[in-house]
């Protein structure tokens, strides 16, 4: 759990409360203004309410320019930020023709498959021009072609399971799937921090749904005990079945699923799982396989695994996968299945290499010494963090570590004195996270080399003394290392 | 100097005047010897005046001058006692007073100078508002004269009777006739003078025996109440010993008793009253309204009083004439205390509750060990195993599957792009260029510039000023609608859209309506009757959603007829465009083209890119308003990695093709004819689709009468085409989540890439393969 500084909690009241105070001051004049000029509605209600935008027009307008910045290369170590300009104190965001080459530490490029690799684009390009970008038919129809089968096939291998099936995006995998498994009676409990296609698609299921504490199996197992004996709402009837929704990786907190516990749980009240590694697979694990490698957990514990290909492969698209009849049951019935478009083929063929080069089928060593070297990088840039006082969530081996902001001026802050100094990080607010927990978050990459990452810490702690969110005190002793290994730098550090 | 002299009284001059002009004329003499002097010198101003300018002098005199103008001169009284000075003064003082001469009812109307002092009472003494009711003032006069000049009035029954009649017969009704009867009662107890005379008129009032009248004869309570009221408190020295208790015992007879927290409330008035005995005041009801509510409330209440009263005498006895601090205290004061203990004591108790008894450790590991879940799937039907045919080449108009080459009716290449060697040419570049994936969601470095310039290309494409593009074309719909439709907005939509727009309207939880599919009578209706029934829709947001082709049954929308009626209704349009963009109209812009409605009219365009322009994702476009709005709003945009840069890219290419080659649809166009002709008379089946549509819809002429019958032979039916006739079509089948309604079919996706051959092919495969698989179907 997070517990934010007394203090800096007031402040951030403090900051929204002005924000929002003066929000609704300008919202006023607007109104009388908008009245003045007469509504142009005709008898149609406005097709944004009133305070339904007014979080973006008001706040998140101000610092728009953090977010969405454009780039124009591949998102690898280094990449090319489009700079913007506005002429409407931020309003609109016009691109130029300038880029800056900036460190990438906001992409989920973790094993580097993001750029052109000598041993996937080959053959990316070679399926694209034997299938074409796409199969303009779904999977039941004509979208199955003889590379979605040794995909899914691969992708089963690689994960664990006896079956899988792949789907062109990861969000509606997740926000697909769980209406065909669970129905009204059914119970979904989820972790508190799921990522929002879970939320969707547990909202779309029409089954109850619980939620527990974040990655705290005790309340899991409270929760479950309290449903199981209580049965559905009003009727008291038995739960038809309960689904135990989890992330491998919570990717604004960084922290690794405490699965073994979860599903030692769910073992005893015959709940079913449903592992969603959309940000693990491929990034953890000794050879790659996600958090069950990692955690040591037998993948036959859990019943149903997620996973996208957008992080650690590089390319798009789900898969979810599970016993035989599981996969079948979903290719019969599931509407991603049969309604939507099949993935591209190169994509599904950029899915197949990397994989391949993770488990060094391409005859090379490259993607053990990815993931070692992800583990090492991520490691060392996350205690790193610690030691100069910022505070950092997530576990180690995690790639993901966020930095907490707190205060909404601090984020456009840390966010542009960082790019100024060609070090591109992405801030996270409001809607992805909860309104006072706003962060910076890090995502460490294979392809970052030493020098990135030291450069990246130097901006970073610059940086991070000039806004204040190095929240606590800075290890002495390991500063006086780290001076040691930069002799340069010192003046930075000495404050 | 009396008390209950109520201010009402003390500046009455009606009172005054009426009494004082009849009885008191010797007064008048007497001044008039008295004030010679001041006389001769008045006379000289105004002896000479004739009589009827006098009158109009001194009806603008006030009038409680009037008793002393009436003193200063003989003939001046004799003016007041005639009929024309207060026929003046009432058509002066109250213009509205009615001129009539007579009315019906006992109560007589009088002269003139009756009938002023009736309107004065009316206006002043019974409070009306605003309007001056005449007869209220006579009843007044006429019970009051009742009361105070007979030596014996009439029982108040009789009198009180009167009034109701004087009322009822001029037209008042029962309740308002019983509310002015009391308020006059009220009145006039009031008023009355104190004397002797009155405190035997108040006392054989009091002792009357009650006789049950009905309703609006019936005395009010209020007016018994004041009768006893004005006897205990402005009398209480005339009485003797014996008429007192025998006035209090018919007092405590006639009020029944009252609940015990009147009595606490009355302790404030017992400290205050201290002459009469605690004990009897405390009895007495609070009001007549709360006497009126506890005579009717149960018996029980009666029992608990008496015995109440049994205790208070016991009490009393001991403790009888006790003072402390000025304050008697008697047996009551120990029942209110003891009551009062009670009331706190009880006040201080939690409200009960039955007891919860949690289930214990053991209750709910038994429960647990007990629960069994079903299994995670419905267990496997052979239905579910069939495993759709694998290309083994790019799925253009002709594929390879199982090794050999079929024509391709499966992908919804409706321009031929697969395959297209710009678009390949693109992708190469920007696969090179970008990599595969773009690692991020949009927000995120995950926007790449060919995202913002795909997204500018469809804008200018079609006409608008922005477009969002969304990394699936399933994804676009069901994350666009939960974006502008919340919970209580009103949503109208086509029976048969597909399941990406289904889920968008579930998770919008908007309240649906459904109108039968390519129905515009039905949609006029169900418009009708929602804005027709409900007015508030008139501030809700309202859509209409429908796509432009649909892909359940191949109609296309009547958008011109939509558009009337959406401007009728004030209604918004949602339109998926997933299948007519790059299909429909001249130049490939979809079904506004087609039916020539501007763009703007439609307010949100969302279609899916996996179609006519061959790659994948979807995009939304519309107002730059509807289009930001999105941006941090739409889950699926803003919660989803974004689009592979080689799709988006290819996507523009697709564009720049079909602007540069407008042949393209029109070669579609005549594709679709060809095939709708040649599939008109297969037997058994028949085209269902529109005739432009490039999804041609075979049905089944007879259903089987169940879905999963006519799916089955649907399904051996394609399989034959393709196994025997190496022709690939598909059935449309359907989730078990779909709640479309309409009836499966054989879906067959033209592409300007088919040859006439090819299609002409197709035709006459399908007759075949249908003639024999339908054989039996038909026959019976």
């Amino acid at each position: 759990m997070i517990t934010i500084p007394y203090l800096t909690a007031l402040s951030t009241y403090f900051s929204y409360g002005l924000l929002f105070a003066f929000g609704q001051f300008r919202d006023f004049f607007r109104k009388i203004f908008d009245w003045w000029q007469a509504s142009n509605l005709q008898g149609y209600a406005p097709i944004c309410l009133g305070l339904e935008d007014f979080y973006i027009r008001r706040l998140y307008l101000r610092i728009q320019d953090c977010f969405g910045r454009p780039i124009a290369s591949a998102p690898d170590a280094w990449f090319d930020v489009v700079e913007r300009y506005s002429n409407d104190n931020n309003k609109t965001l016009k691109r130029t023709e300038k880029i800056s080459r900036c460190l990438n530490l906001g992409s989920y490029n973790y094993l580097g498959f993001a750029a052109a690799d000598e041993y996937c684009t080959p053959r990316v390009i070679d399926s694209l021009n034997r299938f074409s970008a796409s199969t303009c038919s779904t999977r039941v129809d004509g979208g199955t072609t003889t590379l979605h089968k040794e995909l899914e096939e691969c992708v089963a291998n690689f994960v664990g399971k006896p079956a899988a099936v792949v789907f062109g995006m990861g969000y509606v995998t997740n926000s697909a799937i769980l209406p065909v498994i669970i129905g009204k009676g059914g119970l979904i409990i989820s972790d508190s921090l799921n990522h929002n296609s879970i939320v969707n698609g547990a909202r779309g299921s029409g089954a109850t749904i619980r939620v527990f504490q974040h990655n705290t199996p005790p309340h899991l197992e409270k929760v479950l005990r309290e449903h199981i004996a209580e049965g559905q709402p009003r009727t008291h009837r038995p739960w038809k079945k309960i689904i135990v929704v989890v992330e491998g990786i919570y990717s604004m907190e960084g922290e690794i699923c405490k699965l073994p516990e979860i599903v030692a749980i769910c073992k005893k009240y015959k709940a079913y799982v449903y592992l969603d590694e959309a940000h693990s697979i491929g990034a953890v694990g000794k050879t790659g396989r996600g958090v069950c490698e990692l955690l040591g957990v037998d993948t036959a514990d859990v019943d149903i695994m997620m996973g996208t290909f957008t992080k650690s492969f590089g390319s798009c698209g789900g898969y979810i996968a599970g016993s035989k009849e599981l996969i079948q049951y979903l290719k019969y019935t599931c509407p991603a299945h049969l309604y939507a478009t099949s993935i591209s083929p190169p994509a599904a063929q950029q899915i197949i290499s990397s994989i391949k080069v993770i488990l060094g089928e391409d005859g090379s060593s490259r993607g053990a010494q990815k993931l070692s070297k992800i583990r090492e990088n991520s490691n060392f840039f996350r205690s790193e963090l610690q030691k100069m006082g910022f505070e950092v969530l997530g576990d180690n081996d995690s790639p993901v570590m966020p930095i907490m902001l707190y205060n909404p001026a601090k984020i456009p802050a840390f966010s542009r004195e960082c790019l100024k100094q060609n070090v591109a990080v992405v801030t996270v607010a409001f809607p992805a996270t909860p309104l006072l927990l706003a962060r910076a978050r890090i995502c460490i990459s294979a392809s970052h080399t030493k020098e990135d990452l030291l450069k990246a810490l130097e901006v970073i702690s610059q940086v991070g003394d000039m806004v204040g969110i190095k929240y606590f005190p800075a290890e002495p002793m390991k500063q006086l290392q780290h001076q040691h290994q930069q002799p340069g730098k010192d003046t930075i550090k000495s404050e | 100097m009396s008390p209950t002299l109520s201010p009402l009284q003390s500046f009455n001059p009606c009172n005054y005047l009426a009494e004082d002009l009849k009885k008191n004329k010797p007064r008048i003499v007497m001044s008039n010897n008295r004030d010679d002097d001041t006389l001769t010198r008045v006379d000289n101003s105004f002896g000479r005046l004739p009589d009827h300018l006098l009158i109009e002098i001194f009806i603008r005199v006030p009038v409680l001058e009037w008793a002393q103008i009436a003193c200063v001169k003989k003939h001046w009284a004799s003016l007041f006692l005639g009929e024309s000075l207060w026929h003046a003064a009432i058509m002066r003082t109250f213009p509205s007073a009615s001129q009539a001469k007579r009315w019906p009812g006992p109560i007589p109307r009088g002269l003139s100078k009756r009938r002023f002092a009736a309107l004065y009472v009316s206006k002043h003494i019974v409070a009306l508002d605003d309007e001056i009711d005449e007869i209220v003032g006579h009843t007044y006069l006429f019970l009051k004269e009742q009361l105070e000049l007979s030596t014996l009035p009439p029982p108040s029954g009789i009198l009180h009777g009167t009034i109701i009649d004087q009322f009822i017969s001029c037209g008042k009704s029962r309740d308002v006739a019983h509310e002015l009867a009391s308020q006059i009662w009220l009145a006039v107890l009031d008023n009355l003078e104190e004397n002797w005379h009155t405190f035997l008129v108040l006392k054989r009032l009091a002792l009357e025996e009650d006789v049950f009248l009905p309703f609006p004869y019936s005395r009010s309570i209020k007016v018994q109440w004041r009768v006893f009221e004005k006897l205990f408190i402005d009398f209480r020295d005339c009485f003797s010993h014996a008429d007192y208790y025998d006035i209090l015992g018919i007092a405590k007879n006639k009020f029944q008793p009252i609940p015990s927290a009147c009595q606490i409330i009355l302790l404030d008035v017992t400290t205050s009253l201290i002459t009469i005995d605690v004990q009897e005041i405390c009895t007495f009801p609070v009001s007549a309204s709360v006497a009126l509510r506890v005579a009717m409330e149960s018996a029980a209440l009666n029992f608990v009083n008496a015995t109440l009263n049994w205790v208070t005498l016991a009490l009393d006895a001991p403790a009888a004439r006790a003072v402390v601090f000025g304050v008697h205290i008697s047996g009551h004061l120990f029942v209110e205390v003891l009551l009062l203990v009670v009331i706190l004591f009880l006040l201080s108790q939690k409200s009960y509750k039955p007891p919860k008894r949690p289930l214990t450790k053991k209750e709910i590991d038994e429960l647990c060990d007990e629960w069994v879940p079903e299994s995670l799937i419905p267990p496997i039907t052979e239905e579910m195993q069939s495993e759709p045919p694998v290309l083994e080449s790019a799925a253009g108009p002709h594929a390879i599957v199982n090794g050999k080459e079929v024509v391709n009716f499966a992908s919804a290449n409706y321009l031929g792009l697969i395959g297209h060697e710009k678009l390949l040419d693109s992708c190469t570049s920007a696969l090179e260029k970008y990599g595969v994936g773009s690692c991020g969601p949009r927000q995120f470095y995950g926007t790449i510039d060919v995202h913002l310039d795909c997204e500018a290309r469809i804008a200018n494409f079609l006409g608008t000023t922005d477009s969002i593009l969304y990394s699936y074309g399933l994804s676009t719909m069901f994350s666009a609608i939960p974006c502008f439709c919340k919970k209580g907005d009103i949503i109208v939509v086509d029976e048969g859209v597909h399941w990406g727009i289904q889920n968008g309207l579930y998770l919008s939880r908007s309240t649906i309506v459904y109108f039968k599919h390519n129905d515009m009578e039905s949609l006029e209706k169900t418009l009708e009757k929602i804005t027709a029934k409900n007015q508030r829709a008139k501030k809700l947001r309202r859509y209409i959603v429908v796509e432009a082709v649909y892909q359940n049954s191949g109609q296309i929308a009547p958008l011109d007829k939509i558009i009337k009626l959406k401007e009728k209704y004030r209604f918004r349009v949602l339109l998926d465009e997933s299948n007519s963009i790059g299909v429909l109209g001249h130049t490939g812009r979809g079904l506004t083209e087609y039916c020539r409605v501007p763009i703007e009219k439609i307010d949100i365009v969302t279609a899916s890119l996996g179609h006519a322009l061959a790659t994948e994702g979807g995009f939304c476009t519309g107002s730059a308003r509807v289009v930001d709005h999105q941006r941090l709003s739409s889950s699926g945009y803003v919660f989803s990695a974004s689009l592979p840069p080689y799709l988006a890219s290819a996507a523009i290419t697709a564009i720049d093709v079909l602007e540069q080659n407008p042949d393209l649809t029109s070669k579609l166009k005549e594709n679709i004819a060809i095939l709708w002709k040649g599939l008109s008379d297969v037997q058994g089946l028949s085209v269902a689709s529109n005739p432009e549509s490039p999804i041609v819809f075979l049905q089944l002429k007879k259903s089987t009468g169940s879905t999963k019958g006519d799916l089955q032979l649907l399904e051996d039916l394609a399989n034959r085409a393709l196994e025997e006739e190496s022709v690939f079509v598909v059935v449309s089948k359907r989730s078990t989540l779909d709640k479309c309604p309409l009836p499966v079919g054989i879906r067959m996706f033209v592409s300007a890439a088919h040859s006439e051959s090819d299609l002409l092919k197709a035709c006459l495969s399908l007759k075949k393969v249908a003639a024999v698989v339908l054989k039996d179907h038909i026959r019976p």
